[in-house]
């Protein structure tokens, strides 16, 4: 049955490359990274897009990661116990809320105050999408950073806290140094999200296929451009193009999890060198 | 035999962790210099009593403490559990070891200026000074005064408990709470450790749960039995 | 590190990590001022009847009705789809896979589970373009495909929840039942699983919250804005998350996006009362541990 499924995924890339066959057929598919996109004149580069999610990820990263490992010291350490669950609960809770509702909020809401505020022009633009989507991953990100924080030996923490380290000094010479790896893992998790989110970018970011010049300006993302052309002619050579949209995704999935897995073994290695001292209970 | 002022006392104290009692209504006034042993049968609580003297319980949350804790820290009394005293003053004056040796990832040299580090002291001859000295007074300079820089959990069991001893002391506790440091050390670990303890004693109020009643008889001063919420002396 | 550094920075933890508290209270309360008003049985079954619509006599048009229906049929259809391959891989994974198996399967379904879901929608929607070749007749995307696409899209979180919560399990519970001669499989099904069948549907049931919050999926699968009532399983049909986002870019008048805006407070609450759920069952689980 696991194995079913393992096949099944090889059959999805399988396919894609079939129906994306066409495009290396004619001699396109170098084209492909070239930065015009523009149907009638028969170029269908999908650099612009590549460039789009790279910039709306890596935006939306660095507007989550302070707030991540904030709210992940507040969860783990800085907060009166009674708000540690709290936090934790909501932020659980958060990561279940409907995209599409974030998006829908974020249209009404975020988007006229950027247009009055911020960046004027229409108010969809890369930075509004990048907003919204480091919401999204801030969740995905914390339970990851909390988990790791919360793996660093019990007996490292006695040892810190008997010596009458304030919180802070407690995260600084220890917890954070020590919860390296895991908190690495979470940016990448992180990063996959945002990445493979559809819906903020497609909502928000504005979907032009020019190339952008500056974050205020509207762009489209790898998967927003799936969704946008999926309605056009199951032929065309347009068509085609979305196939190595999604080959593209899932290329960057599969390096993004093969590097969790190798952090991992490197973290636990790590571990099994810490377990050397056994916890104690106070 | 001159006389020792009181170091720790305790007034009506009762203490409930994770719902279980641990004391009830103890008063309790212990001399300084002396080594104070604890015994009792195991999971009675005494190393949460321990945890009493440092408030490190807190850190696990879940417990309840009526009544008052006073321990001698700079020559006067004070209440630990009022607002106005702050915990990290308090637990770098009160030095805690565990059961097992928990010396942190690093080297043996910077587990020594951790204290110093956290105190934000940062005159390097002044550490290297002290961390000789305490080395010394644990007897481990000459065991491994020439490879400071090694990692600290590569030594033996013994020599970790001793440098987790060290590390404590840098601070100059006036105040050890010891949680069976021998227990996971082998017989010879376990002499040096308890010759360590006779040193200290007379400059250091040592606070020690233990197992063994030969240890007891070894080298406590004093030894309380620990049986339903009430401290009985036994020595 | 000085203290004014650490304050600084104490402060600044503080600043940054109620931030996702404040944001997420702004959405709700934004959502209950702008939708609050149009919450009412209205919303639902625009004028028709609640039991008519209920028992299928009279059709909605101009309700969120179809979209809901079509959203429970799709999640049940996913959970059958899904739930015994799930299961079973989970119990797999955890208690008969080789360690190499066990590191191969488990990097597969680590993939899967980080494949963007339009990537997934994409798949199902190739599949109908192969099944339209291969068939030349009706079958295009439908509700039986997005299912298909959708219990893809969850099958990594139950084999992963599912084996987690078996691993989980002490040595100590592990070898009871075949100390008292239970075989391997008695054993699984008769001790292990009911441990940790809290865990287990705690893991279903957050499955089904992501089910029914994909858009991206469904948006590429079948999914339409304006199907009517789902009728068979080789239909379109609506959904409410497409409904939501389709408002959000089309809507023509102030009371189709006041209608949006109830969509969206109803998705909110829907996955709110999942996430409740998955809690309290996670609650009773850790209550009945303690004792």
């Amino acid at each position: 049955m696991a194995m079913g499924s393992g096949l099944l995924l090889i059959a999805i890339l399988c396919m894609m490359a079939v129906l994306g066959w066409p495009l290396v057929e004619n001699g396109r598919f170098f084209a492909l990274f070239s930065t015009t996109w523009s149907p009638h004149a028969q170029a269908y580069g999908i650099l612009p897009m590549i460039l789009g999610s790279l910039r709306i990820t890596v935006l939306a990263l660095l507007f989550s990661l302070p707030m991540s490992i904030g709210t992940a010291c507040l969860a783990e350490l800085l907060a009166p116990r009674p708000l540690r669950r709290l936090l934790l609960v909501t932020i659980r809770f958060m990561a279940g809320v409907p995209t599409v509702v974030y998006g829908f909020v974020a249209v009404f809401l975020l988007v006229p105050l950027m247009r009055e505020y911020l960046i004027f022009g229409s108010g969809f633009s890369i930075l509004t999408a990048s907003l919204v989507l480091a919401v999204l991953i801030a969740p995905t990100m914390i339970i990851f950073f909390v988990n790791g924080l919360q793996s660093v030996p019990r007996s490292y923490c006695h040892a810190v806290d008997s010596l009458g380290a304030r919180p802070m000094q407690k995260l600084i010479y220890l917890l954070l140094p020590q919860a390296y790896p895991s908190l690495l893992i979470g940016v990448i998790l992180g990063l996959g999200r945002a990445m493979g989110d559809t819906l903020i970018s497609l909502m928000l970011a504005g979907n032009s296929v020019a190339l952008p010049e500056s974050v205020a300006e509207s762009g489209r993302t790898l998967t927003a451009h799936i969704a946008l052309v999926i309605a056009a002619d199951f032929s065309s050579m347009e068509f085609t193009t979305i196939f190595a949209c999604g080959l593209i995704l899932s290329l960057f999935t599969v390096c993004l999890i093969v590097s969790i897995r190798l952090l991992d073994r490197f973290g636990t290695r790590g571990a099994q060198h810490r377990e050397m001292s056994t916890e104690s209970r106070p | 035999m001159p006389t020792f002022p009181t170091a720790i006392s305790t007034q009506q104290l009762s203490f409930r962790y994770g719902g279980v009692p641990i004391l009830h209504e103890v008063d309790l006034a212990l001399s300084a210099g002396k080594i104070i042993a604890i015994t009792g049968p195991s999971g009675i609580g005494k190393s949460t009593l321990l945890s009493i003297f440092n408030r490190l319980w807190e850190e696990n949350g879940d417990g309840r403490l009526q009544g008052q804790v006073k321990l001698r820290l700079d020559g006067s009394m004070v209440d630990i559990y009022q607002d106005a005293y702050p915990l990290d003053t308090l637990r770098r004056k009160v030095g805690m070891v565990f059961q097992t040796p928990n010396p942190l990832p690093m080297s043996i040299a910077k587990n020594l200026a951790f204290p110093l580090r956290l105190m934000h002291i940062k005159d390097k001859g002044l550490i290297t000074t002290k961390s000789e000295e305490m080395l010394r007074k644990v007897h481990l300079l000459d065991e491994v005064g020439d490879r400071l820089q090694a990692n600290a959990t590569q030594l033996s069991g013994g020599q970790q408990q001793r440098l987790c001893i060290a590390r404590s002391l840098m601070l100059e506790q006036e105040i050890l709470l010891l949680d069976e440091p021998t227990s996971s050390l082998d017989r010879q670990g376990c002499l040096r450790i308890e010759a360590l303890l006779h040193e200290l004693r007379g400059t250091t109020t040592i606070l020690m749960v233990t197992h063994y009643q030969d240890q007891v008889q070894r080298i406590a001063d004093l030894c309380y039995e620990l049986r339903e919420g009430r401290l009985h002396q036994t020595l | 590190m000085n203290r004014a550094t650490e304050r600084g920075l104490t402060l600044l933890c503080w600043l940054c990590g109620l931030l996702p508290l404040a944001i997420l209270c702004i959405v709700i309360c934004y959502l209950l001022v702008r939708g609050g008003s149009s919450l009412n049985l209205a919303l639902i079954f625009d004028r028709v009847p609640a039991m008519d619509a209920l028992l299928g006599h009279q059709q909605v048009f101009d309700g969120l009705f179809p979209a809901l229906c079509g959203t429970t049929m799709l999640v049940l259809l996913t959970l059958a789809l899904a739930l015994i391959p799930g299961l079973c891989g989970g119990i797999y994974l955890a208690e008969y896979a080789s360690p190499l198996e066990r590191r191969i399967l488990g990097l597969l379904f680590d993939i899967i589970a980080g494949l963007p879901s339009i990537v997934i929608g994409l798949a199902g929607f190739s599949l109908s373009i192969l099944l339209h070749r291969l068939f030349p007749g009706r079958f295009g995307p439908c509700m039986l495909l997005s299912a298909m696409a959708l219990a893809f899209l969850i099958l990594p979180y139950l084999v992963r929840s599912t084996q987690a919560a078996l691993n989980s399990i002490p040595q100590s519970l592990r070898i009871t039942g075949p100390a008292l001669g239970a075989s391997k499989l008695q054993n699984i099904l008769l001790v292990l699983l009911p441990s940790r069948i809290q865990d287990i549907i705690g893991g279903i049931i957050l499955a089904i919250g992501r089910a029914a919050e994909d858009t991206a999926v469904i948006m590429l699968t079948g999914a339409v804005a304006s199907a009517g009532m789902f009728r068979s399983l080789l239909d379109q049909y609506e959904a409410l998350p497409f409904y939501i986002y389709y408002i959000s870019s089309q809507y023509t008048d102030a009371e189709e996006l006041q209608r949006g805006f109830g969509a969206a407070l109803v998705l909110f609450t829907l996955c709110g009362l999942i996430f409740l759920l998955a809690l309290l069952v996670e609650q009773g689980f850790s209550r009945r541990w303690k004792r």
